[in-house]
């Protein structure tokens, strides 16, 4: 019995400090995005009187929003789909006023009937922008992609899986089995086939019907267990933080290029102006805008050599291609958290800035839709 | 049924209730079987009657089999009972990576043919299943043991579900009289059984699935654009999630057996400290390794199996080298199929029956014996040797897995990185924390002198420690390596 006794202490004393994490987490109502931008950074997703037109992913603010938003678009004007990473929806120091590039984009390009959906994800990496742009376009009648490619995301990879759904559609398969890369991305993160192979869990069987009810069960009874997700992600940044601290690492600390990411994100650029070629359809890919007054925490040189890359590649295939590295000026730009700790002080954030900055950048690329005349009907 | 999830630990909960309350006499089969059912139903119940068969069959074969005198009618059954095992696996398996083959031959000898495009899922755990009904009609047909009379127990040791998906594969001596006792729970068994299953889940839901996204990352990027150093870093990184994800399962798998005062044989034995890659496979799926050697290596030697071998311990007798050598290479090679239907595989096999081959040879070489005499330096040597090895059983193709293998023995792709830096940390951690785990683990009992009072502490503040992030990460999100072989 002594065992069993204390067996059951052991799972007591879990359970309470289990329930206490938990419960201070409730106590912190962040998002999981927020989590990742932190709290001097707020994730702004405008709609036009409930309409959504900047969405995320297929689980936070739903891309299928977006997409119910202009399933009727006239073909008659442009619908432009306009792809990023945080940038787009991230703004510091909010009581400063929000405003975002998309919103500004949206209300200016609607005078003349034309549309702009703006997709945006943390650290969005030029495969998945590959993806969604092809789901998009199989959707909506696209007319034109604007890419804010950053150099930060050719260090990221993968599909993620908020982004997999996108991969059960028969048109974007069709599509990317036309593509080089795409081949691969299907190849490594398409629907596998199962014959041969006993992963089927993810067919809706038994386990993950009753998974799902006892889920949902516990959450109703027990709040701390409903906070798992949001622990999960705590624990993660809590992980990060420590190494930043043990390395010192610091948003001024140089970021080299992963050769084999490179090569793999360079690729899906690839495939997706080939796409846009077949498709008719317009391209503007910009590098965006970094702060000038810091250090860039790149290589300068391997900096230049990916925005070359990017130019020549734009230009080879017929599209355009803008340097925006200086558009929004050092003082619009902000400050995040310490990234080594929770002690409340706060760090020069390289990738968002705040809502004046936005306006920036939006001015500057209706400025090159004007000067291309991008938008214009052929 | 997974075991990283709500369910099957609810599941478990009221299983091992009814269980213990309601311990006698036959209805302990039933419930087992009954049990053990509905626990493979959650997957698939299409699939039961598939598992049904196997077990059927070989329960017929055996009790023929001991009212036969004639060794050619003898031998007979034994060989329908195979051919019957083997069958199934064949057919849900290997067929069309077997019609593949065939045809991709026929187009290049200039004939056109498609591959067949039709799917064939696999029921889960049929590897395992058939090859424990197998083990069970060779040792009767051997006489190493007698056939189960009694239907109900015989198909609750083949279908009992702890061990049902991903083994361990056990032996029939093993197991039967223990369901068949009328031993109940201990609350140390209770206590030792909730230990491993917290255990296991630790390393599934905490390691091993949060080394998987590095180690698909890496094998997913461009092969040729690895560097040597990532080559080595994704070795080390697959080599230990496949390890804590494996022995997550013979952790949760033996835990949920004692709890039901039920004793399976232990599946690992801190592979990655061993001494030689025949040492490797003794600490390595220890179940399967002495199955392959108990059924398969040591009748293709030669070697008559006079006693009763066990899935921990066994027999060999002195053949011929040559025969040996070859009954190596090709046990092998059907190692490496077992695994998967894939070339790939067979390559993993037939690369670790070279290195035991080698091995082998080089003890018998006076100049190299004084590397392998010393077991820190045989440690060394064997260690990278295994990592390697992991490659093929992950890589996608067998080019890529030759393009990886190449690029550690060109010093010109030492001078580059092409992963993200916490791949390299995150490898570096593991492997110092594996050791000072071994470490601990072997040096505590001696340090804290056997003092119960002091274990069971220390033991307990570990348990507070890692359940509640079990509890955080628990979620059946990807299943284990192993069920797919």
């Amino acid at each position: 019995m002594k065992n069993l006794l204390s067996v059951s202490i052991v799972l007591i004393i879990s359970l309470i400090i289990f329930n206490s994490l938990g419960n201070a987490v409730l106590d912190n109502e962040d998002r999981a995005q927020e989590f990742a931008l932190g709290i001097d950074n707020t994730a702004f997703f405008p709609n036009d009187n409930g309409l959504a037109y900047h969405c995320s992913d297929f689980e936070y603010f739903p891309i299928q929003n977006c997409i119910d938003s202009f399933e009727d678009h006239s073909s008659d004007n442009s619908l432009v789909i306009y792809t990023g990473n945080s940038q787009l929806h991230g703004i510091n120091q909010p009581e400063k006023g929000l405003n975002s590039t998309s919103k500004i984009l949206y209300e200016s390009l609607q005078k003349n009937k034309n549309k702009v959906i703006t997709v945006s994800i943390p650290n969005l990496n030029l495969q998945e922008q590959l993806v969604l742009n092809i789901y998009l376009a199989s959707k909506l009648p696209v007319t034109h992609l604007l890419l804010a490619a950053s150099f930060d995301n050719t260090r990221e990879t993968s599909i993620r899986e908020s982004i997999l759904p996108a991969l059960k559609d028969q048109f974007v398969v069709k599509e990317l089995d036309k593509l080089t890369f795409g081949k691969k991305i299907l190849q490594t993160y398409g629907e596998k086939d199962n014959s041969g192979n006993d992963l089927s869990i993810e067919d809706d069987n038994l386990q993950q019907k009753v998974e799902k009810i006892l889920d949902r069960m516990l959450t109703s009874i027990w709040p701390a267990w409903g906070m798992r997700e949001r622990l999960r992600y705590r624990t993660i940044i809590e992980v990060y933080q420590f190494r930043n601290r043990v390395f010192s690492i610091t948003p001024n600390s140089t970021r080299k290029k992963i050769p084999a990411r490179y090569s793999d994100n360079m690729k899906s650029m690839r495939s997706l102006l080939e796409f846009a070629s077949n498709k008719n359809l317009k391209v503007l890919i910009y590098s965006p805008p970094i702060r000038s007054d810091q250090k860039l925490p790149y290589d300068l040189n391997e900096f230049q050599q990916y925005k070359d890359d990017v130019r020549t590649m734009t230009n080879e295939l017929g599209f355009e291609f803008a340097d925006l590295q200086y558009v929004v000026p050092p003082e619009y730009w902000g400050y995040v958290d310490d990234t080594n700790s929770n002690t409340g002080n706060v760090e020069v954030d390289f990738m968002h800035f705040q809502g004046e900055g936005h306006a920036f950048l939006a001015s500057e690329i209706l400025q090159i839709f004007d000067n291309i005349k991008w938008l214009d009907k052929k | 049924m997974i075991f990283n999830s709500i369910t099957y630990l609810l599941f478990l909960a009221i299983f091992a209730v009814i269980y213990w309350k309601f311990n006698t006499g036959k209805i302990r089969y039933l419930m087992v079987f009954a049990a053990s059912l509905v626990f493979y139903g959650f997957w698939k119940i299409i699939f039961i009657p598939v598992m049904l068969a196997s077990v059927v069959l070989d329960y017929f074969v055996a009790l023929k089999l001991e009212t036969t005198q004639k060794v050619t009618h003898k031998k007979a059954l034994l060989s329908l009972s195979l051919l019957g095992n083997l069958g199934l696996l064949f057919y849900f398996k290997y067929l069309i990576f077997f019609s593949n083959n065939v045809l991709g031959f026929i187009n290049i000898i200039g004939i056109e043919a498609d591959p067949i495009l039709y799917k064939i899922i696999l029921p889960l755990g049929i590897s395992f299943y058939t090859f424990q009904t197998i083990s069970y009609t060779v040792d009767v047909f051997r006489g190493h043991v007698n056939a189960e009379r009694n239907f109900l127990l015989y198909a609750s040791y083949v279908t009992f579900f702890p061990q049902l998906i991903a083994g361990p594969i056990l032996r029939a001596r093993e197991v039967i009289y223990q369901l068949s006792s009328q031993y109940r729970a201990s609350s140390n068994d209770i206590y030792v059984g909730l230990k491993r299953i917290i255990y296991g889940l630790f390393l599934k839901v905490i390691l091993a699935d949060n080394i998987a996204p590095l180690v698909d990352t890496g094998f997913n990027s461009s092969t040729e654009l690895l560097s040597a150093i990532d080559v080595w870093t994704l070795s080390f990184l697959f080599g230990f999630q496949i390890y804590f994800d494996f022995s997550a399962y013979s952790h949760i798998a033996i835990g949920s057996a004692r709890i039901l005062g039920i004793k399976f044989p232990e599946n690992f034995n801190f592979p990655y400290i061993a001494s030689s890659p025949r040492d490797f496979w003794k600490r390595w799926h220890i179940s399967l390794s002495s199955w392959i050697r108990d059924y398969l290596y040591l009748p293709l030697t030669g070697t008559k199996v006079i006693q009763p071998g066990t899935s921990e311990g066994g027999l060999e007798q002195a053949v011929t080298e040559e025969r040996k050598n070859q009954a190596l290479f090709l046990t092998w090679a059907i190692m490496g199929l077992w695994h998967g239907a894939n070339w790939t595989f067979v390559i993993w096999g037939i690369y670790h029956a070279f290195w035991i081959f080698l091995f082998r040879i080089s003890i018998k070489i006076d100049s190299i014996k004084w590397l392998l005499q010393s077991s820190f330096r045989s440690f060394i040597i064997t260690l990278p040797i295994m990592m390697l090895g992991w490659i093929p059983f992950r890589a996608q193709s067998i080019s890529e897995t030759f393009i990886m293998w190449s690029k550690v023995f060109d010093i010109s792709q030492y001078g580059y990185l092409s992963m993200r830096e916490n791949s390299y940390l995150i490898a570096a951690i593991i492997l110092i924390g594996f050791f000072l785990t071994y470490l601990i683990s072997t040096e505590s009992k001696r340090l804290l002198n056997f003092n119960i009072l002091i274990t069971r502490g220390l033991e307990a503040i570990i348990l507070i420690i890692i359940i509640p992030f079990i509890l955080i990460f628990l979620r059946p999100i990807t299943q284990f390596i192993y069920f797919q072989f």
